[in-house]
């Protein structure tokens, strides 16, 4: 007898036509680990939720799920929750919004035990305890003392993790876990689910819209589409022959670093973008008797980008990229340092910028949604530029540019009666784009500009991205924390960490030969589409976002190759073999 | 522009019976207020001692009775009605466009202009408003447009603060980013960007601040410092029919039960407004 069998699931609501899933049949063996995958709005996340009885009361169930025997459907509240905490467990991609945010980790993890009598009183505080070392939480005495808020979005989703285990549950069901961590992060927290699996012997339902992360870490996968079961089998198998069209696509759009990029054009010499020494500080408000603080956000980065070149810029969150991208177009005034266009010195502010010096340098933001406004309709957004840029046009003219650059960028110009909110989260990156290249700048900065998109969706952007590049000759800074899109569409990568570029080199060579401990750490992190990778002995450790800036070189709290020398001094950019990198060790370290 | 959006908007209220009968009844006791006074055979004024507290009756035209003094309630009531709404259009009018101009400058300006004006309207609010009244009205002669603009002057004082704090936080957001980039000058980045995205909550508010611009009028009249006799309001009928509440119920009753009714519908057409206005809603 299977742990959980699912028997022609079918999830639906009233206001909806179409059903959230339909007739999925889904079994997990014990000890199993099972990926689900599927692109947002397949239905994972509603599977997952009639599994525990987590649903909507407005949404209507049909089917059976049996857990080792028992159907789990029909049962009365009370036995169904002390049933479903001892025996199944969920973990939630958002770990800030599923712990309680008014009561101490401790506290939280001491309810849960006594609540289901795991242990008595006198042993709940060492248990509790016990299980925050379980899952490597790093100093667990503090951390049991702490709020969800004093910890990092990594301790958080461990803290979740340990909760989950709690009762010693036999299936864990975790929904997108590690989506909202960075990589390394991500790397260490899949890395623990993967021990504790080892250790217990717990079953897992890994659901996820990332075939990478299945591929590193289930024996058997499932895909959806759309509410149904698209194809299902060991992940070897739907890897090399997947038997389904769409599963096809969804692994072809999958990150993977060991792929050769397609072809890039090749680059002009002529230097469009010049960054000189650029430095942003945020200055915290005032508060009380406290002394204004400021903090470093970016500190010296200085890089040029020639016509008709992709830049790459990568990072982990807070490492200060969209500040840098901020500052570049001037929504931010840098500190110190400042910014050439085409040779000419730029504004710090881009109020103070010539309209000229305006267009030709635009930026996309990450969420498309939130880069239009709500209460304007497409037409309009993309004509406002051109309106403002060239007020000569007549009305006709105008209307024939928006229809034109919609075109471009592969909508329908029916489109522009829409919206923003009427659109797919695709069709909205693509207006968003559209606003920007309808002024046909020089330079485009976009800031994890296909972060939110769905695997497919995103390579159709890229497409389109590069496709501009070739039709006009434009300079592409892409912001990214996703090293496999760097790896598709970048002639050069600029690694930053902590505010400052730690290496600078050809995509090609800095995914040959990483010489920055870093950028390894980094490579190393991202999983891949690829089930017969050997993965790296252990992940970085530690998080960026935990750590004051240390002295010396800032990444050597978490280097392993770091010598005192690194502690002491702090490490300056520069060439070794054609690369800009910032380490003191950088020729002697063979880090491919 | 802005007259042709609402026309779109008020089209789209399609939410439920209650916002389309609302909106029937407002228009009703519109048209009615206007027109009613000049088809009655009796005036607001006329007084007549032989005919006092007649209770309602189709004879003689005596739709809703006569009040202590003879007068005819149904065209003092129509006429009171006209009255009412106007202070209350007219007030929240002045609210919307003070308050909302004021309040989205003051919000996307920030810093020390935005300090600087809201200081302003800190102080405003500091000034006790019924002293303020009866200084205008000792100061210069009674008549209708103080009224107007002491509530008016009052009610965009919230009206700002509302539309300043959603300002704040409009603001930051990407879309606006994005038209600075475009290089869209303050002023229309202000009213293009900004404003239209505020009308849900500008919509909501001036629900709320047209049956307060009511209440407050009949308020004034009471203490003799709104409307004066023989013209009338919702508000002052209803003050005199308390009096007269055990002899002659009518002439609380109908002047109140009409205010209700408005209040109501004001309230509930306010809710279908928000909904047409904000395009997320529209299209569930």
């Amino acid at each position: 007898m299977s742990l959980l069998d699912v028997k022609g699931l079918t999830v639906s609501y009233a206001a909806q036509p179409v059903p959230a899933v339909e007739r999925l049949d889904l079994s997990i063996e014990r000890g199993e680990a099972l990926g689900l995958v599927g692109e947002s709005g397949s239905g994972k996340t509603q599977t997952a939720l009639a599994i525990m009885g987590l649903l909507a009361p407005s949404a209507t169930v049909e089917g059976q799920v049996l857990f080792d025997g028992f159907a789990l459907s029909g049962l009365a509240p009370k036995v169904l929750n002390r049933f479903r905490a001892r025996r199944l467990a969920m973990v939630f991609q958002d770990p800030q919004q599923a712990l309680n945010p008014y009561l101490k980790i401790g506290e939280q993890l001491k309810r849960v035990l006594l609540e289901h009598r795991i242990v008595d009183r006198g042993a709940v505080r060492g248990r509790a305890l016990e299980l925050l070392r379980r899952v490597r939480l790093p100093d667990a005495e503090r951390q049991y003392r702490s709020y969800p808020h004093q910890l990092s979005g990594g301790m958080r989703q461990r803290a979740m993790i340990a909760l989950a285990l709690a009762c010693k549950p036999e299936l864990l069901i975790a929904d997108e876990p590690t989506t909202a961590l960075d990589v390394t992060v991500q790397a260490q927290v899949l890395r623990l689910l993967k021990e504790l699996r080892a250790q217990t012997g717990i079953a897992l339902l890994l659901i996820t819209h990332d075939l990478a992360v299945v591929a590193e870490n289930c024996e058997r996968m499932l895909v959806m589409h759309q509410g149904r079961l698209l194809e299902q089998g060991p992940i070897r198998t739907v890897f090399r022959n997947p038997r389904q069209e769409r599963t096809k696509d969804m692994l072809a759009a999958a990150a993977r670093l060991d792929h050769t990029p397609p072809a890039r054009l090749p680059v002009s010499s002529r230097v469009v973008l010049l960054v000189d020494r650029v430095s942003v500080r945020f200055r915290e408000a005032p508060r009380g008797f406290k002394r204004q603080e400021s903090r470093g956000i970016v500190g010296n980065v200085s890089f040029s980008l020639a016509a008709g070149e992709t830049l790459g810029i990568v990072g982990e969150s807070g490492c200060g990229k969209t500040s840098l991208a901020r500052a570049l177009v001037g929504l931010i005034a840098p500190d110190t340092g400042g910014v050439r266009l085409s040779g000419e010195p730029l504004a710090a502010r881009v109020a103070d910028r010539a309209p000229g010096e305006r267009r030709n340098l635009q930026l996309v933001f990450q969420d498309p949604v939130a880069s239009l406004s709500p209460a304007m309709k497409v037409g309009s957004i993309i004509a406002e530029p051109v309106a403002l840029h060239e007020p000569g046009l007549c009305l006709d003219e105008r209307n024939r540019r928006v229809a034109s650059a919609l075109r471009r960028a592969g909508l329908d110009p029916s489109l522009s009666g829409r919206f923003p909110h009427e659109l797919s989260g695709g069709q909205a990156q693509r207006v968003a784009i559209s606003r920007a290249l309808v002024l046909q700048p020089k330079v485009l900065i976009c800031d994890e500009a296909v972060a939110a998109l769905d695997g497919t969706v995103r390579r159709a952007i890229l497409d389109l991205l590069a496709a501009e590049q070739r039709r006009s000759g434009l300079s592409l800074v892409f912001i990214t924390h996703d090293l496999a899109v760097v790896r598709q569409i970048s002639h050069r990568v600029l690694v930053m960490y902590m505010g400052g570029i730690v290496e600078l080199a050809d995509n090609e060579r800095l995914f040959a030969r990483p010489r920055h401990p870093y950028t390894r750490a980094l490579l190393d992190a991202v999983p891949q589409a690829d089930p017969e990778r050997v993965l790296p002995a252990a992940p970085i450790e530690g998080e960026v976002s935990t750590q004051e800036r240390p002295s010396g070189c800032p990444f050597h709290p978490r280097c392993a190759y770091a010598v005192v020398r690194c502690r002491e001094e702090v490490p300056a950019l520069r060439q070794v073999d054609g690369v800009d990198v910032a380490c003191h060790r950088a020729e002697e370290l063979d880090l491919r | 522009m802005r007259a042709l959006a609402t026309a779109v908007a008020l089209r789209q209220v399609t939410g439920g019976a209650a916002v389309r009968v609302s909106a029937g009844i407002l228009i009703v006791i519109t048209i009615a207020a206007l027109l009613g006074p000049s088809l009655s055979s009796h005036d607001y004024f006329s007084m007549n001692l032989a005919e006092r507290f007649e209770p309602p009756t189709l004879e003689n035209a005596r739709f809703f009775g006569t009040d202590d003094l003879g007068r005819d309630l149904f065209v003092r009531t129509m006429s009171g009605t006209r009255v009412t709404l106007l202070v209350a259009i007219v007030a929240s009018f002045v609210s919307l466009v003070l308050g909302v101009a004021y309040g989205a400058v003051a919000g996307y300006a920030g810093g020390k202009v935005d300090a600087f004006m809201m200081r302003i309207v800190d102080a405003l609010y500091a000034l006790p408003f019924i002293f303020l009244v009866i200084l205008l009205m000792v100061a210069f002669e009674r008549n209708f447009l103080l009224i107007f603009v002491a509530i008016g002057a009052i009610n965009w004082l919230d009206m700002a603060r509302i539309v300043r704090g959603q300002t704040l936080s409009l603001k930051e957001r990407e879309f606006v980013a994005a038209a600075r980039l475009i290089g869209v000058p303050p002023v229309v980045i202000v009213f293009r960007h900004i404003v239209p995205n505020l009308l849900g909550v500008v919509v909501v508010y001036i629900t709320l601040t047209i049956p307060q611009a009511i209440l407050v009028e009949s308020f004034l009249s009471f203490l003799g410092l709104g409307i004066q006799e023989p013209q009338t309001s919702l508000g002052a009928l209803v003050n005199g029919g308390v009096s007269q509440m055990e002899r002659a119920p009518w002439l609380l009753l109908i002047p109140a039960t009409l205010l209700a009714v408005m209040l109501m519908s004001f309230n509930f057409l306010g809710d279908g407004l928000r909904d047409a206005l904000d395009p997320r809603l529209k299209a569930r």
